[in-house]
């Protein structure tokens, strides 16, 4: 009778720790996981103590890119090739690495561009001016995507260009051809940019962005 | 069962979340700059949390502790250890090479799994636990300093934001803690703890085996 009813007692006891569990965990889940993880907030919580963040960052700088009209106009179909150099490039993105493209180009001349991967590519097309460097960066369009085309207008003389970021596990290979007053590229990703000229750039805008960082937060 | 439980609650995290600071988590602490307590707290939390490497470690130094004092004294020392070092090294800025620090990271675990099958006390050897607890503690919050490094924190705001991820890292201590002595208490009533529980403490060993040589490898290989 004592054997039983101590058995009984025991198996609420864990019925109720059980419970007590299972409820702390969906509160916790509704309260703290879904505002960080998935920026989903019923409770307002994530709003009340900023877990909301974590899951949508400010982004100041695609912030001041948004303020900008007319710098970047997608198309279609690809672009008609724009005055000045015509350029390609090719790069092989391991699984999960990212690189970063730059054209120095002068203030409000057009440049056309149109780039294609063979997988997805998250992307972030931003730019960096000579004058105030990674501290004014803009962006323009972050997503993820296959291809991309269009015309692109700098909204001052600078760095123009991509980050892209391979978070596949196969092998990416990307392809970017554009057209117009670039003077120069430069890549970063290794260890230091490396600059990279480009056959029949005439002019020469001198400059460049101290203490570029790649775009995703990694250090090169 | 209750090992496949264990293994299942143990392999999960790691299979589900990639133990670095995830690239969103990133771009967020880029954006903080000054005091931000409760997403620190939560970033702490959720590291200890998804941490398979520290939980591992963890299931290994509680597996035959039945007595919440001992619980307590034992999981005091390895905070004692990684708090002083999450803190010494963040404020010094003094992180370690990631992968050797995984690297030893893992070997505590083989270090704890050996230890609970008895392979010290057959070889002769007399190691402190408690003392190895600690150790073995400081290595871990140098790989957590080390990671909170590479989040990129802002020198504003980061004795609180820092605090704040180390407290953080202690209530996801307490969770994961909750869930292993729950769970190895209640395997602990069946006759299968005591055919299994053997077994359990080699796959430890192994585990932690893998991750120590995963983590050379990722050393070489860099």
């Amino acid at each position: 009778m004592t054997e039983m009813h101590t058995t009984a007692s025991s198996g609420r006891t864990k019925a109720l720790i059980a419970g007590g569990i299972v409820l702390a965990a969906a509160a916790a889940i509704v309260l703290f996981v879904l505002p960080a993880e998935f920026g989903i907030d019923p409770l307002g919580t994530g709003r009340a103590t900023g877990l909301d963040k974590i899951a949508e960052p400010d982004n100041p700088e695609l912030e001041r890119g948004m303020l900008r009209e007319d710098v970047l106009m997608l198309s279609e179909t690809p672009p008609q090739p724009a005055a000045g150099v015509t350029d390609s490039w090719e790069y092989e993105l391991a699984p999960y690495e990212s690189v970063e493209f730059k054209y120095t180009l002068p203030e409000g001349e057009p440049m056309t561009f149109r780039w294609e991967a063979t997988g997805t590519l998250n992307y972030d097309m931003h730019a960096h001016p000579f004058e105030g460097g990674t501290d004014l960066t803009e962006s323009y369009a972050i997503d993820e995507a296959q291809a991309m085309q269009g015309t692109y207008v700098p909204a001052f003389t600078g760095e123009h260009g991509w980050y892209w970021d391979n978070r596949s596990a196969n092998n990416v290979t990307l392809r970017l051809t554009a057209s117009g007053p670039m003077t120069s590229s430069t890549i970063y990703g290794g260890p230091a940019p490396q600059e990279r000229p480009l056959a029949g750039a005439t002019g020469r805008i001198d400059g460049n962005v101290e203490g570029h960082e790649l775009q995703g937060g990694e250090r090169p | 069962m209750p090992v496949l439980a264990v293994i299942i609650l143990v392999a999960l995290p790691a299979a589900v979340f990639a133990h670095d600071v995830a690239e969103g988590d990133k771009a967020f602490v880029r954006t903080i700059d000054g005091p931000a307590i409760a997403p620190f707290l939560y970033l702490g939390a959720k590291h200890m949390v998804t941490g398979y490497d520290h939980v591992l470690f963890l299931l290994g130094v509680v597996f035959f502790l039945r007595r919440l004092r001992e619980v307590v004294l034992y999981v005091s020392m390895f905070t004692i250890g990684h708090s002083t070092t999450l803190l010494g090294g963040v404020l010094l800025g003094a992180g370690a090479n990631p992968f050797i620090i995984e690297a030893i990271i893992g070997l505590s675990v083989v270090y704890k799994g050996l230890e609970n099958v008895g392979a010290f006390a057959k070889l002769g050897l007399n190691i402190d636990t408690r003392a190895a607890v600690l150790v073995f503690g400081l290595f871990h919050g140098l790989g957590l300093a080390t990671k909170m490094l590479d989040l990129g924190v802002s020198e504003n705001g980061l004795l609180a934001n820092l605090v704040a991820f180390n407290v953080g890292v202690e209530i996801g201590q307490v969770i994961v803690l909750g869930f292993v002595v729950l769970l190895l208490d209640a395997w602990r009533q069946r006759p299968s703890f005591a055919r299994y529980a053997f077994a359990a403490n080699l796959a430890l060993i192994g585990a932690g085996a893998w991750l120590t040589m995963y983590q050379m490898g990722g050393y070489f290989a860099s």
